[in-house]
């Protein structure tokens, strides 16, 4: 006769297919051999089982506690789903900040738009220049601040690197913005205003002021990104309608800075300074506790 | 814009994963706050040092969120968890008394079988005492089908053994402690407990 000693513990515990476990009733019926071995099993089983529940309510009395989580995953097999985790992260994180920067745009937006009406494609282009450097530096300074103690934590308990974390929210906020500002821009299109006048008439001072804000923030905290990039915004507005006479100085470095040449790799270099700053452990001024 | 529709500790286990695979840290506390008991209980059943516990269970945990890409959904969440804590522990435990291979004492085919010991098998304090002298492998084997409640495929799993491995690891453990109880019987005293 063929024992079943093999598989009376996976009897015991319950984990046997139906079609197995009436087999090896069967056999129990028929063979005492098994029946006591089956009665060791059983004991043996018990014993286990009750001293599991003793360890893990000893176990249970202990609160858990999590690891300090600094590294990175491994993600190398799956980068694309990788991404979208994060973006999908991340967007849960910065939704209200993202909406409000938009929010304030399209608010604006409709509030200006019977004045842009009245006075042609100069209005609109001028009323794009003004609000949406603004609103994205807003957007952009709310986004990363160590000071800003729920946003640090998760930063500093994120396994992904902050560099890449502050790139998908900046994807997120530009991308959310550069919708919003494209949808007016097309609002404004009939007013004859050419595409490529709007983009830059827009596009280089927001990308200047809110790189500027980033890195404020990333060295500093969101108050004085706010101000600064408020300060810079003002500025520029008031170069603008002050006489070029009585701001020679500033009103020619203003007009460089909004050079497409100069601008440019202006805003490249202080994206990467303030993500080279956001990497550094000591600018992450939150640690979760050990 | 709605808030996410299902709270974290209602999520299924294989989605907590995925948050955290994602770097969702709440994901990985979820996680946690679900199976820590189970995972701190198994480990406490391999490592007697509270401190070398405690360590190993961090360990777990850390391991979790770095790899909970890998996880294929192959098996359940909890046997992977277990295969995870199983493997730190039986590390843990290798670098802090490393086993000697090979040093499995013969059980000759003549012993008495388990049968002839049921009596003292009642004993329950008997069994756990012999169950503690068994090599620290075979006690997770234990643990692992008979209080865990594991398949012989996924014990084989968590052990990273052939399921034949298995088997053999547990007839070796039952002539072992029906060995042992045998000879408690006989002088009536306690069974030597290593380490």
């Amino acid at each position: 006769m063929l024992h079943v000693d093999d598989e009376l513990p996976f009897y015991v515990n319950g984990t046997l297919s139906q079609d197995d476990r009436a087999r090896i009733q069967g056999h129990l019926a028929r063979c005492s051999q098994c029946r006591e071995a089956l009665a060791f099993w059983q004991s043996l089983s018990s014993v286990m089982v009750e001293t599991r529940e003793a360890l893990e309510q000893e176990a249970a009395e202990r609160a858990p506690s999590l690891p300090h989580l600094p590294a990175v995953p491994s993600y190398r097999r799956a980068p694309v789903r990788r991404a979208l985790n994060l973006f999908a992260a991340q967007w849960r994180l910065i939704r209200w900040q993202a909406a409000l920067a938009s929010g304030i745009i399209l608010l604006g937006g409709l509030l200006a738009l019977p004045a842009i009406r009245s006075q042609g494609s100069v209005g609109a282009v001028e009323f794009l220049r003004w609000l949406a450097p603004l609103a994205t530096a807003l957007g952009v300074s709310l986004l990363y601040s160590p000071a800003e103690r729920e946003m640090a934590e998760l930063l500093g308990t994120l396994p992904t690197s902050t560099r890449t974390v502050l790139l998908a929210r900046l994807s997120l906020l530009y991308g959310g913005n550069a919708a919003v500002i494209g949808l007016l821009a097309l609002c404004l299109g009939p007013y004859g205003i050419p595409v490529a006048t709007l983009a830059t008439g827009w596009l280089i001072p927001m990308a200047l002021l809110s790189s500027l804000a980033l890195l404020v923030a990333v060295l500093t905290d969101a108050i004085v990104a706010t101000g600064v990039s408020s300060g810079l915004w003002a500025l520029l507005g008031f170069s603008q309608h002050a006489s070029a006479e009585a701001n020679t100085w500033l009103h020619s470095l203003l007009s460089l800075i909004n050079k497409p040449e100069v601008a440019v790799p202006l805003v490249v270099l202080q994206l990467a300074m303030a993500l080279w700053f956001a990497g550094r452990p000591n600018v992450t001024r939150y640690r979760p506790a050990s | 814009m709605s808030d996410l529709a299902v709270p974290l500790r209602d999520e299924s286990d294989v989605h907590l994963l995925q948050k955290v695979a994602s770097g969702h840290a709440d994901a990985l506390a979820a996680l946690q706050q679900r199976h820590h008991v189970r995972i701190g209980g198994y480990i406490a059943g391999r490592i007697a040092d509270r401190h070398l516990r405690e360590e190993v269970e961090q360990d777990v945990w850390l391991t979790v969120w770095h790899h909970a890409s890998r996880f294929r959904g192959e098996s359940r969440v909890l046997t992977w968890l277990l295969a995870i804590a199983h493997n730190k522990a039986m590390g843990a435990l290798r670098r802090r008394w490393p086993e000697p291979i090979g040093d499995l004492p013969e059980i000759s085919e003549g012993a008495p079988g388990p049968e002839a010991r049921l009596e003292a098998l009642e004993q329950r304090e008997a069994i756990s005492s012999a169950i503690q002298t068994l090599s620290a492998t075979h006690r997770a084997t234990l643990d692992l089908i008979l209080g865990q409640g594991l398949s012989l495929q996924e014990a084989a799993d968590v052990m990273q053994c052939p399921v034949g491995t298995v088997k053999s690891r547990l007839s070796y453990a039952r002539k072992y402690l029906a060995r042992e109880l045998e000879r408690t019987e006989a002088i009536g005293g306690e069974p030597r407990v290593a380490r």
